[in-house]
């Protein structure tokens, strides 16, 4: 009896929520909301750590680039396993928006991916002495935003969105390999990168003043992100769904 | 939340020589993220008026 009460809860909840209809009213509500808390907390966050922090003993105050780098790294490949996740719902069950999520997420992590690997190469210039260089880390980087930009390519290269959405999937959920190699590769080869210095099993290597700021910011431009996903979510389903009775009337 | 780090306007812009650096990277993330902002409230604004 529960069994049953359980799946119909299951099947109303994916029915109702993985409709385009639901979703796009849905975060239509929700949208303002997330947009503008998110950005109180990330102003906040920033200016936090770039004027109230104090130097850092080695690194000087070139460090505070890690208020961008760090979030933008984190959020490009966590949007990454989003897109994969999305990508393998979509396939096993079929749910539509699934695949519109995923084609959503590819252009925000493509321009995240984008700012991680250009802040880290600012970075290095003061700390490094080189702006580049064939590194695990920032070569794994670099595959992953050529990731993101062919799979644009490839749905854009379909007339068939069907046919685009599922090799989108396929090759989403192949190239999710990608994602434990970036995170272990400062572990796995020697780099000039350095480990991580938050990890979920250890004390973070970085002092409270410095990490709290560090949260916010990380939390604030998550908020963000999430709010250009939506933005570009909204782009599929007009692009998309511009034949249904519904949108019309809501236009 | 610490003490200011800086006794000035010009000692946070130049951050003892690393100020281009740090706000170089913030020119770059808000120019990002503030076109892909724009970009995707065009392309809504497009397809709104393609079903109008």
């Amino acid at each position: 009896m529960l069994r049953e009460i359980l799946i119909i809860v299951i099947k109303k909840f994916i029915h109702q929520f993985a409709s385009p209809k639901t979703y796009f009213y849905q975060v239509n509500r929700i949208y303002p909301w997330l947009l503008y808390i998110s950005l109180a907390i990330y102003l906040t966050a920033i200016v936090w750590g770039l004027f109230f922090t104090p130097k850092d003993f080695v690194q000087g105050n070139s460090y505070r680039i890690i208020y961008f780098h760090v979030p933008a790294s984190f959020i490009a490949q966590s949007l990454y396993a989003a897109m994969a996740i999305s990508s393998l719902v979509y396939l096993v069950w079929k749910v539509k928006l699934a695949a519109y999520l995923s084609r959503s997420i590819a252009p925000v992590g493509a321009t995240i991916t984008f700012i991680a690997l250009v802040s880290g190469s600012i970075w290095g210039i003061p700390t490094w002495g080189t702006w580049w260089e064939w590194d695990a880390r920032i070569t794994s980087t670099l595959i992953l935003f050529i990731m993101y930009l062919g799979l644009i390519s490839l749905h854009n290269s379909f007339n068939n969105f069907d046919k685009a959405d599922k090799l989108f999937a396929y090759l989403s959920i192949i190239g999710f390999v990608q994602i434990p190699i970036i995170k272990k590769s400062v572990d796995w080869w020697s780099s000039l990168h350095q480990p991580a210095s938050i990890t979920l099993t250890e004390k973070p290597a970085i002092d409270a003043v410095m990490l709290y700021p560090l949260f916010m910011a990380i939390i604030g431009f998550s908020g963000l992100i999430a709010c250009l996903v939506i933005l570009s979510s909204k782009v599929q389903i007009y692009k998309r769904e511009k034949t249904k009775n519904w949108i019309k009337n809501y236009v | 939340m610490s003490n200011l780090a800086f006794n000035s306007i010009s000692d946070a812009l130049i951050m003892d020589g690393h100020g281009v650096f740090v706000w170089l990277v913030f020119s770059i993330f808000l120019v990002a993220i503030s076109l892909s902002f724009k970009i995707f409230n065009s392309l809504i604004k497009k397809y709104k008026s393609q079903i109008r």
